[in-house]
């Protein structure tokens, strides 16, 4: 599975980028996935916001991608918190 | 026995020379000549709007091969691409080759397809000229790149780069979507929207730009397919008055598509306005000045103003045209140095005369919008690379980097949850297709999701080894060697000389 993610406050990002990711593995843990591969501040807090036609949703970081309704090929935010 | 005259002639070299068939049944010959609801009643009314017998057209087009030819073979002998002004030129000729090119082939299949599953005669007769004009076009093309390729980067796996990198998904969703449609939706989508409504926007505006830069040849190229083009628009206003003279009931038929395909040709051409607008160090226009000319005052202000006594009404989305007539350029130009990394032609740092002449034309959108990105390059070409690879349009395969043109600090970016999945657009445009026709366009296949798979090898190198080129044949053009090649070459032959007069 993978996901699109955009870094709404980093101007790299225009739009979402794709990311490998697995349904069990946590919000939390895509989140420090992401941070390391794209160099983000490992010392700020972040948001993880899926992004839907019928509107967004936060992210729980602790629990899975999957219990989280995240779905392959979804598009998903990461805010500054 | 009387002379006969040019129409009777004509009519005696091109009419009734087949059989209607008697043993088997019309619609076994012709399985797609209802499907599309289409209906037609006198089609031997209707008459090629050229009426060119085979000897003619061979004629004219060979004239046309002859002259073309001795510029080309000249530009060739006499070093002609050390000659123009700057050899950032050659990236949008590269673009142009891998964008243009096999859409002119696939256009070539398209007027086949069109001419054998339309029964009417003259569709058939200038369908076939059309589709060997097509062919006519790829071949010059490819003699300008293979030519190039001696010199320069990008074009030497060009079949393999032609069918494997991800830029050319969207020339091929393009095609492919006009070839999966019905023969009478496919004449609309190439003859009259892409022919009639923006063909004069590709190849007047950069013909002219090459002559100005001094790419004699590519020049010559753009004249000579346009000299075509003409004759592929008169078909293509032929075939959407007869569509809608025929029956009544065509006319929601045929805005249903002039709708589509209006705003598919008009995304298709987005790579265009980086053509006119940047490659180019001496522009002969303006993206936004041709396509007011082209495409505002000609078709939506002229055109459509006689088609709406048949009920036909401007098409859907053509004011998000003119509004992104401002940003299109720009916006564009942006996704291509946004992932210049990865890409066969290379964007470029602008220097002091581009960002001149860019704010001058365009005073409302550039310097705001646009130039702090561009600027973000003079310390380091590759400050503006994206991170990744770019969710892109569901429906014409760019990266959903378009901004609103309302509220132009923000993405245009739609999404439609259809069938257990959100689906991208990059525009109203592209998301309303989407609705018209979503099992066509969940079809798409996006090379990222391959690329992220690994499905193409585990390294970067096993990615461009797919794409048919190297990493160092990608990236920026006045930091690459292509462009350090141009200088030694312009010093060989002296052209870095200046000579004064007192």
């Amino acid at each position: 599975m993978f996901v699109w993610v955009r870094v709404t406050f980093d101007d790299r990002f225009l739009c979402h980028q794709g990311v490998r990711a697995q349904p069990d593995m946590t919000g939390k843990q895509l989140l420090d996935t992401v941070i390391g591969m794209w160099g983000l501040p490992g010392d700020r807090r972040y948001r993880l916001v899926r992004v839907h036609p019928a509107g967004s949703r936060e992210v729980d970081l602790e629990r899975t991608l999957g219990e989280n309704g995240v779905r392959d090929g979804d598009p998903l935010d990461i805010h500054a918190a | 026995m009387a002379k006969l005259t040019a129409g009777t002639r004509y009519k005696a070299l091109t009419r009734d020379l087949m059989w209607d068939p008697k043993d088997v049944d019309f619609k076994k010959i012709y399985p797609l000549v209802e499907a599309e609801g289409i209906r037609i009643k006198d089609p031997k009314r209707w008459e090629d709007p050229f009426r060119m017998t085979f000897n003619q057209y061979v004629k004219i087009q060979a004239e046309k091969e002859h002259l073309h030819h001795a510029i080309r073979s000249a530009f060739e002998a006499n070093h002609g691409h050390a000659r123009i002004v700057d050899s950032r030129w050659f990236e949008g000729v590269k673009a142009f080759a891998v964008a243009i090119q096999p859409a002119e082939y696939s256009a070539h299949r398209l007027m086949a397809y069109i001419g054998r599953n339309i029964p009417i005669e003259a569709i058939r007769f200038a369908t076939f000229n059309q589709a060997l004009d097509e062919l006519r076009h790829a071949q010059i093309e490819i003699k300008h790149y293979a030519h190039m390729s001696k010199y320069y980067d990008g074009l030497h796996a060009y079949a393999k780069t032609n069918e494997n990198l991800w830029f050319n998904t969207v020339p091929k969703s393009f095609f492919d979507d006009a070839l999966t449609a019905g023969p009478f939706e496919a004449l609309i989508a190439i003859s009259f929207s892409f022919e009639y409504v923006f063909t004069n926007i590709l190849f007047l505006p950069f013909a002219a730009s090459a002559a100005a830069v001094g790419d004699e040849h590519f020049a010559s190229v753009g004249k000579s397919v346009q000299s075509d083009e003409a004759r592929h628009m008169a078909l293509g206003m032929a075939a959407l008055k007869m569509l809608l003279e025929e029956d009544d009931r065509n006319i929601p038929i045929v805005q249903r598509w002039l709708d589509k395909w209006y705003w598919r040709c008009y995304r298709i051409f987005s790579v265009i306005a980086t053509l006119v607008d940047y490659y180019p160090r001496v522009r002969a226009i303006s993206w936004k000045r041709a396509f007011e000319m082209y495409v505002e005052d000609q078709v939506l202000n002229g055109l459509f103003k006689d088609l709406f006594k048949y009920g036909i009404r401007p098409p859907r989305n053509f004011e998000d045209t003119i509004k992104e007539k401002e940003h299109y350029s720009h916006a564009t130009m942006r996704i291509l140095d946004h992932y210049k990394h990865a890409n066969y032609f290379r964007g470029f740092r602008l220097q002091p005369d581009d960002y001149e002449w860019l704010s001058r034309e365009y005073p409302n959108t550039f310097e705001r919008y646009y130039a702090p990105f561009f600027r973000k390059m003079d310390d380091h070409v590759m400050a503006v690379a994206a991170p990744g690879l770019p969710a892109v349009c569901a429906v014409c395969q760019i990266p959903c980097e378009f901004p609103n043109p309302d509220r132009p600090e923000q993405m245009w970016t739609q999404y439609v949850e259809y069938n257990g999945k959100t689906h991208m657009f990059c525009s109203p445009g592209c998301r309303d297709i989407f609705l018209e026709e979503p099992e066509k366009y969940i079809q798409w296949w996006w090379p990222a999701e391959s690329y992220l798979s690994g499905e193409f090898g585990p390294t970067l190198e096993d990615m461009f080894e797919y794409f048919g080129f190297t990493p160092e044949e990608a990236n920026e053009h006045y930091s690459s060697r292509d462009y350090h090649r141009w200088i030694r070459y312009r010093e060989e032959l002296g052209l870095d000389k200046t000579f004064q007069v007192v």
